[in-house]
């Protein structure tokens, strides 16, 4: 039976269960992964599929309150490293056998995005046209709005790093929506 | 306010969507544990992962197996008394499987030979 643990109690992060984790983070997780899919239906699905990989974690992982956002977004980011190679590979077969565009250009599904803000949908376009490593930077920076410190965890990068690389990505992201920093 | 804050606060204003509670469905062995909570005698229903022991026992099955399997070779190896490899000598050395040896010892010991002196004294 589990054991209900009052908040002023030090051990409570040992103790949260998995639904208060969720119900913190599922907001942050979801941002993120929409920053890096570009295509809210893909975003949902692949957020689902990083909190039921998580629940199965959770148990085993004895994550400390302050260490939850690193730890699900390191599992959000491995499944959106999945998503990318298998979209890839889809898209590679299908170019080979059908010709033409590939589905691996970057593309905003902007018909399903009517609740979205027009600057939030510019900005995950222009994120579209980042490298690998730009995007998935920014989506932990902006989207899921970790510290420089849980990027660098992330990202298994220093602090000074982390920071540097948010900071350049920032300015590609710049140029490509035609701001002048 | 700095871009990297104002980034922040227009992706801040994105809600998770509904559809994101399927991730329970995908669950396949989720224990729902019920629980009164509070005077009025609500319930809440928490979800725990079961503890994986499988992963255990396979484990200890295997490395059981793998032992066993080991002994049963050791085991058998000692207890076999095949005849030891080479040629065998049946009957004498004239008959046995390997050619006699016609090489002609080269040894080169000199004995002494007196001088043969045909004169007498």
């Amino acid at each position: 039976m589990s054991s209900r643990v009052l908040p002023e109690d030090a051990a409570e992060s040992r103790t949260r269960p998995f639904e208060q984790v969720y119900r913190d983070h599922a907001a942050r997780v979801f941002r993120y992964c929409l920053s890096q899919v570009s295509n809210r239906g893909d975003a949902e699905d692949l957020a689902a599929d990083v909190f039921a990989a998580a629940f199965h974690a959770f148990a085993g992982a004895d994550v400390p309150l302050e260490a939850e956002p690193a730890w699900l977004l390191r599992i959000a980011r491995n499944a959106v490293i999945d998503h990318r190679r298998k979209y890839s590979r889809r898209s590679a077969l299908v170019a080979r056998f059908l010709g033409g565009a590939t589905e691996a250009d970057p593309r905003v599904d902007v018909e399903g995005e009517v609740v979205m803000r027009d600057e939030v949908r510019q900005v995950i376009a222009a994120m579209a046209h980042l490298s690998d490593k730009d995007r998935t930077v920014l989506g932990l920076r902006i989207a899921a709005g970790l510290s420089y410190a849980e990027v660098g965890s992330v990202m298994g990068l220093t602090d000074h790093a982390a920071t540097m690389a948010c900071k350049r990505a920032l300015a590609r992201l710049q140029r490509h929506m035609g701001v002048t920093a | 306010m700095s871009d990297e804050q104002r980034l922040q606060d227009l992706f801040a204003e994105v809600d998770a969507p509904p559809g994101l509670d399927r991730w329970r469905e995908r669950i396949a062995d989720v224990h729902a544990s019920h629980e009164p909570v509070g005077p009025d005698g609500g319930t809440v229903t928490e979800l725990r992962p079961h503890k994986r022991k499988t992963r255990s026992f396979a484990v200890a099955a295997a490395v059981v197996a793998i032992v066993g399997l080991g002994g049963t070779v050791v085991m058998s190896r000692l207890l076999d008394d095949a005849p030891p490899a080479g040629p065998m000598i049946i009957d004498g050395p004239g008959r046995s499987t390997t050619p006699p040896s016609t090489t002609v010892p080269t040894t080169t010991t000199t004995t002494p030979v007196p001088p043969s002196s045909t004169t007498g004294p």
